[in-house]
């Protein structure tokens, strides 16, 4: 029999250096160039995946130190949005003081491969993105052809095809939409795992406006009436009920670890009650994770953020066993 | 009596180049010199150009020196600094005035470098290049002296014009910072509004100040906190006489309207609408869509003024005076008095160069008489 792992994943954008904000200000005035900054990228990138490597994260990802935003790269690589997303509406990023660059969708969305590889680079195994719906609604729609949520979906078939074709293994979609994930998601998620069996697909849900605060949505990921192929990753609340423990078979796990520059704080590492729900669930299915973007944290904190990160996943394997 | 449609500014302008030189103890390159010698020949006199290179070189000698700059040199040029900046707005024609928060590094960390409690962790990524210095709270906030004083005394020196001295507001403050000390936010919002944001404002109204605008871009980030910002709004100004307004962006106002009226003391809503409307001409709904919110506001906050964004902070491209006319026009015909209407940037103009920015402000202010002539 295979010793029990619980697994761990990094995703979303990393902070970027003090010297790697500096730079790209520098480019912008002229003061440096843009190969300088893209060295200063490729040796970041490399660092962020040694750390990752090193805290043994099961599923590390880049850092996408190219992206601007969640948007950006995709905007730029598919027709069908109004050109000019750099100087596109700085719209606010949910409750936090980042902001994106607001699409607006003019046409049926096309995406283009090369263009997107130039923004961003060569993909690693493990990518995330923004979920379909939630990158629908981050738009504006001036497009009557097609409603605006099943275009992002037919622009995410070309992604996922594409990332397909060049080795990703593994995508996590990030479900930022306040209120709570709703079914379309999760159906969808189905949909498209089927259509693209060389993909693990996943969705991490973000909603609620604080997430050290929300509660556990258990309901919504367990009662829709079918099996979930790919995974949810869900929050888990200390005070989750009792009740609520056996439905959670489907669901892996976060830690809220991003909020504040601390470790050393009950809050921000396992408890024995939340060991026992993982106990309770099926601990083979358990991936720890970290809420929101790591880049909400300057990169010191982050990289602590990320040994812990890599601790809190052989903690509760130990204490899982123990049990 | 004043005009109606008085125009007005945010806060913000960029630092000229010579400015973070001096204050950031780094060399004064030639670009600044030609800098400063432009925007003298643009808007000041032969006397304030000679005047402007004495500074410059002056410091520059005292940095081949000894390697630094006194703190004495700073104080000359962030003055210097802060005179331009006024000279810019006039000569733009805004009708309300401020120095440019020439001696703030930015809103949020020159508030906070001035509240105890406080400890940096480091920068933070805010959008595409633009990044800040973050902040935990670690004890209770407090100020040991209000931090506004200076500045407004040299502003009341350096103008005629009316002013209206803008301040990052508690709710801002504590969004914006790590909370490490207190088990809920709700207390660190209340103990920055009570402890750090009222005093300041208790020391600008003796300093003869008498209109304040409360900046809060966060204000309605969190939708559930709302109420907790309009609280922390009314604990800063309860009580006080004097004008007081409050500034939010890059948000969702819907959020905010429902609460609107439990504002006391507010006096005007400036807002961001310019980021987020259309680029043709036209008065109509479809025309101006952004403005659109304006409806439920004037619902919820009769009476209340709206600071009207009307040209955008985050591009280059200048508008058009008549753009700017028929977002006036739109923004008149929903809230029904032009009286109640100034005309404005979104935000502070920061992020552009002085002389965007002051093309900016020029379109506002031709817009603004485009829209005096037809009300």
């Amino acid at each position: 029999m295979s010793e029990l792992l619980i697994e761990s994943a990094v995703h979303g954008i990393a902070p970027r250096s003090d010297q790697l904000l500096t730079l790209g200000g520098d480019v912008e005035r002229g003061r440096s160039t843009q190969a300088d900054f893209d060295e200063q990228v490729a040796i970041e990138t490399a660092d962020w995946l040694a750390l990752q490597a090193e805290a043994g994260i099961t599923y590390p990802e880049d850092g996408k130190l190219r992206w601007q935003d969640h948007l950006r790269p995709i905007v730029a690589a598919t027709e069908g949005f109004a050109p000019g997303i750099n100087d596109a509406p700085v719209t606010r990023w949910y409750y936090s003081n980042t902001f994106y660059r607001e699409p607006t969708i003019t046409g049926d969305l096309e995406f283009n491969p090369k263009v997107f590889e130039e923004q961003v680079g060569p993909l690693g195994p493990n990518v995330s993105l923004l979920a379909p719906d939630t990158f629908a609604s981050l738009c504006r729609n001036r497009f009557d052809g097609i409603p605006a949520d099943r275009n992002v979906w037919r622009l995410y078939s070309d992604i996922l095809a594409h990332f397909e074709d060049s080795g990703v293994k593994r995508v996590l979609f990030e479900d930022y939409i306040p209120g709570g994930t709703t079914l379309q998601p999760l159906d969808s998620l189905e949909r498209h795992s089927a259509w693209y069996p060389g993909l693990q697909l996943g969705l991490l849900t973000h909603h609620g406006v604080h997430p050290n605060t929300v509660a556990l949505p258990v309901d919504e990921a367990t009662n829709i009436g079918v099996t979930i192929p790919s995974s949810v990753l869900s929050h888990i609340a200390k005070n989750t009920p009792r009740g609520l423990r056996p439905r959670l078979n489907n669901v892996e796990i976060i830690q809220p670890i991003v909020d504040g520059t601390r470790t050393d704080r009950p809050q921000h590492t396992l408890d024995r009650d939340q060991v026992r729900v993982i106990a309770e669930c099926n601990p083979a299915r358990v991936v720890l994770t970290h809420s929101i973007d790591l880049e909400r944290l300057p990169l010191r904190y982050a990289q602590e953020k990320v040994k812990l990160l890599g601790e809190l996943a052989r903690q509760a394997q130990a204490e899982v066993a123990s049990l | 009596m004043s005009e109606l449609l008085q125009t007005q500014e945010v806060g913000s302008l960029a630092k000229p180049d010579w400015r973070v030189a001096v204050v950031g103890d780094k060399p004064i390159g030639q670009g600044s010199y030609d800098a400063l010698r432009a925007w003298s020949e643009e808007y000041g006199s032969n006397d304030a150009s000679s005047y402007g290179q004495q500074v410059l070189e002056s410091a520059q000698s005292e940095f081949a020196s000894v390697g630094r700059y006194s703190d004495r040199t700073k104080e000359t040029v962030r003055d210097l600094a802060a005179h331009y900046a006024v000279q810019l707005q006039e000569h733009a024609g805004l009708d309300i005035v401020y120095d440019g928060e020439q001696d703030r590094s930015e809103m949020y960390q020159h508030s906070i470098a001035r509240t105890l409690g406080f400890a940096w962790r480091g920068r933070v990524r805010a959008f595409d290049t633009k990044s800040y210095k973050k902040a935990a709270c670690i004890g209770e906030p407090s100020i040991s002296e209000p931090w506004h004083s200076d500045e407004v005394t040299r502003l009341q020196r350096l103008t005629d014009k009316d002013i209206k001295v803008p301040i990052t507001g508690a709710y801002t403050l504590a969004a914006w910072s790590y909370n490490e000390h207190y088990t809920q936010r709700a207390d660190l919002v209340r103990a920055l509004a009570r402890n750090v944001i009222r005093p300041n404002i208790i020391a600008l109204l003796e300093q003869g100040v008498s209109w304040i605008q409360i900046d809060e871009p966060a204000a309605t980030t969190v939708p559930g906190e709302v109420p907790l910002f309009v609280e922390s709004f009314n604990e800063s100004v309860r009580g006080l006489v004097g004008r007081f307004s409050v500034h939010l962006c890059f948000s969702d106002y819907t959020l905010l309207v429902p609460h609107i009226e439990k504002l006391e003391n507010c006096s005007q809503l400036s807002l961001e609408f310019a980021n987020r409307d259309g680029h043709g001409l036209g008065t109509a709904t479809s025309d101006r869509p952004a403005y659109e919110v304006l409806k439920d506001i004037v619902r919820y906050a009769p009476g209340t003024s709206i600071g009207l964004g009307v040209a955008s902070v985050h591009e280059d491209t200048i508008e058009t005076p008549e753009l700017v006319r028929d977002r006036i026009l739109r923004a008149v015909d929903i809230v029904g008095d032009p009286a109640l209407i100034y005309p404005s940037p979104d935000c502070g103009l920061r992020t552009r160069s002085w002389p965007v920015a002051s093309e900016k402000l020029l379109a506002v202010s031709h817009g603004t008489r485009l829209a005096r002539e037809i009300i």
